[in-house]
């Protein structure tokens, strides 16, 4: 059986969508057989996100009203083999599949696929409950805000009462010479007061917006922090042990370079 | 610790701001009551602690923290003093 993780927050706009696709793109890159779910129905994103949306036949409420096959709605990623896409309904209401058909879903893809990873949509409504029903492992994403933070603290308490331990936190949109000016919330203070386990850190970074508009993975960029972030968040899912990145650009003298050269080794 | 990178030396203050706002506002939603009766707790403590001890009342902490379905309450009362005993 697949592991099924849904990426979560409560706010929207944090970075879930992009978590999402980056996650599935590097699991792929490892050789694993990656299925992801839109699970926003009426807001379809992950698609364009991943440059996939001119492929789209079929979608999931096609495929939960039997309009279709498993195969014919899952879309095949051409770059990254093995990932595969069941994008959301657009002109469909939130309300069109019950958390039983969703659980459904999941079960039947962990049959096939080695990680079946499902987007959330904003909110705590339905398409919340639909997204947390199948899963094994939630990953809540937040960005370095009161309004955010508040928001992944009741979501937890919401993943927590339906018996889900597995939980790990994303910080997403950090801006280190901020956090050093003491004007951002740093990881650590978001941290202690979330109290759950750390799983990545990805900074607030330009390629991000670039290899979105080209409806491309960050991870394929080279030499974006941001890229390398969610490599390593990745590699940290998948229970191995990896150091967190500088995310801070360095000062520049002679010393600090060389040590930069030398720790990248 | 790997979070020294992300630590502040000089905190100019709007994240300690922001960290305060958060905790008042995560201890009124953890324990599903107004700001308000959060204040109402804070004086009764003070009160019934403070018949005993003296305390600043400034220096309070309240935190309520959420760990796997349990919520608990915890109080940090600064003593100036303690009080003659009677
Ligand atoms: N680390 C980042 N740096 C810069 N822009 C980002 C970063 N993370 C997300 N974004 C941008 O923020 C917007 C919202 O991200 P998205 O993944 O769609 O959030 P959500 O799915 O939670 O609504 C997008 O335009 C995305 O490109
Ligand atoms: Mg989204």
């Amino acid at each position: 059986m697949g592991k099924v993780i849904t990426v979560t927050s409560g706010k929207g706009g944090v970075g879930k969508t992009t978590t999402t696709a980056n996650i599935g793109a590097a699991l792929a890159n490892k050789g694993y057989k990656v299925a992801l779910i839109d699970a926003d129905i009426g807001l379809r994103n992950l698609d364009v996100v991943l440059g996939l949306e001119n492929r789209i036949v079929f979608d999931i409420v096609d495929l939960i009203e039997g309009e279709c096959r498993l195969n014919s709605a899952l879309i095949r990623d051409k770059r990254y083999e093995g990932l595969y896409l069941l994008p959301a309904a657009q002109t469909r209401e939130k309300d069109a599949i019950t958390e039983q058909q969703m659980k459904d879903l999941t079960i039947e893809l962990a049959k096939e696929y080695d990680f079946v990873i499902i987007d959330c949509p904003a909110g705590i409504e339905q398409g919340f409950k639909n997204a947390l029903s199948g899963a094994n492992q939630v990953l809540i994403v937040t960005t370095p805000e009161v309004s955010a933070v508040r928001d992944a603290d009741r979501v937890i308490g919401l993943v927590e009462s339906r018996g889900i331990t597995n939980i790990g936190l994303i910080v997403n949109r950090l801006r280190p010479e901020m956090v050093e000016r003491g004007d951002m919330l740093s990881v650590e203070d978001i941290c202690d007061i979330l109290a759950i386990k750390l799983v990545g850190v990805i900074p607030e970074d330009d390629s991000i917006v670039i290899s979105t508009n080209r409806g491309e993975p960050v991870i394929g960029a080279s030499d974006s922090k941001a890229g390398q972030a969610l490599l390593n968040l990745t590699q940290r899912i998948l229970g191995e042990e990896v150091p967190y990145i500088e995310l801070r650009e360095k000062p520049k003298g002679f010393i600090a370079s060389l040590r930069s050269i030398f720790a990248q080794q | 610790m790997i979070f020294q990178l992300f630590k502040k030396k000089n905190q100019s203050d709007s994240s300690n701001t922001a960290k305060a706002r958060l905790n008042n506002v995560l201890m009124a939603d953890r324990l599903k009551v107004s700001p308000e009766i959060m204040e109402q707790i804070k004086r009764k403590i003070q009160e019934s602690v403070g018949q005993y001890v003296d305390i600043d009342a400034a220096d309070i902490e309240m935190q309520v923290e959420q760990k796997s379905n349990r919520v608990t309450l915890s109080t940090k009362l600064p003593i100036k003093e303690l009080k003659k005993k009677r």
